[in-house]
């Protein structure tokens, strides 16, 4: 299913694009997703997004919809349209 | 009250629905601590000053330097080298005398945060480094003051307000310092100039009780394709180690 999804951050830099439209698989996950996209951005996309285990970082907000989530594994549904990826910044 | 002189500088926003003498007395009546006066913090603190706030705290440690000219608009090319505080509270009173300013030449620490997060009714986190922006966060938890916590990176911005026992709070949505901030990031001033404006209207809202602040929804600004956005917060989490066991009477 297509999604667009928005790169907040050093991760629109790190991208290269501040969003895209990706086909996911059906039954897709949150932490399936982010591996994916660190597979491919590899760099400071996976340092930021991934742990050394491959795991969803914690400091990594996601939202589906404009609503945060905190269950990375949970199935993404198939009416999403966008996911918004969001790291923390604090730049003055 | 107000008198002749405040009825003369703030005319234009009294006539704002919902506002009037109300709102401008609770301003008046409020001390705004404002950490770091560079790119957020000095325009966010000029804009607190310009909308009557009593008294304003500045806090930031060292000196001017050339490279923070680009985006601290609060500083002058012929200040180079003096103390970035001194020159925020020149810049203020210079714009309206009766403003209070207090300046503290540090940057937030264990030491120096329960005490300065004690002096204010408010706090505007505008700090680069995480350290910094968790700490206050704790502190003003501890203390239950409202904290807006404003950022920037390139073309995005961000603000989110905290209302201690309310909202999430900073350690609810990053739990932990992320690893892989850098202290030097990239900053155009009109960038972070725009987001300081949006954290200074969300604190003044708040203050005055005029309009809806976003509470529990992180503020989104994309400037290079002039997008705002919000997201929806998740609920406090309930074992966030700051604010996990705070009851607040609603």
């Amino acid at each position: 299913m297509a999604v667009i999804i928005h790169y907040r951050g050093q991760l629109a830099s790190a991208m290269g694009v501040d969003s895209e439209e990706v086909n996911i698989e059906q039954s897709s996950s949150i932490r399936s997703v982010l591996q994916e996209l660190s597979a491919r951005a590899g760099g400071a996309f996976a340092e930021i997004a991934l742990d050394n285990n491959g795991v969803p970082r914690r400091t990594l907000l996601v939202a589906i919809d404009g609503e945060q989530i905190t269950d990375f594994r949970m199935e993404i549904a198939s009416d999403v349209k966008e996911i918004t990826l969001i790291p923390p910044i604090a730049g003055g | 009250m107000l008198n002749d002189s405040d009825r003369a500088t703030y005319e234009w926003q009294l006539d704002v629905p919902g506002f009037g003498d109300s709102g401008q007395l609770k301003l008046g009546a409020t001390t705004a601590l404002v950490s770091r006066v560079g790119g957020l913090g000095g325009p966010l603190a000029m804009s607190l000053a310009a909308a009557g706030v009593g008294r304003i705290i500045l806090v930031h440690g060292g000196n001017l330097q050339e490279s923070d000219l680009n985006r601290q608009t609060l500083m002058s090319r012929q200040w180079l080298g003096r103390p970035r505080v001194e020159c925020a509270a020149e810049t203020i009173a210079r714009f309206k005398p009766e403003i209070e300013v207090v300046t503290v030449n540090e940057n937030f620490t264990e030491d120096n945060a329960c005490g300065l997060i004690a002096m204010a009714d408010i706090v505007f986190d505008c700090a680069p480094m995480f350290e910094e922006r968790f700490l206050m966060n704790r502190e003003c938890v501890k203390s239950r003051k409202p904290m807006i916590d404003s950022a920037m990176y390139s073309m995005h911005g961000q603000v989110m307000a905290v209302v201690p026992g309310i909202t999430p709070c900073l350690s609810c949505v990053y739990p932990e310092v992320p690893g892989h901030w850098k202290r030097r990031f990239p900053v155009i001033g009109a960038v972070s100039s725009l987001v300081a404006q949006i954290g200074a209207l969300e604190g003044i809202k708040l203050i005055s009780g005029v309009g809806d602040v976003s509470l529990g929804h992180l503020i989104m600004v994309d400037a290079a394709k002039m997008n705002f956005s919000k997201v929806k917060l998740s609920p406090r989490r309930h074992d966030c180690d700051i604010c996990g066991n705070l009851h607040v009477n609603v």
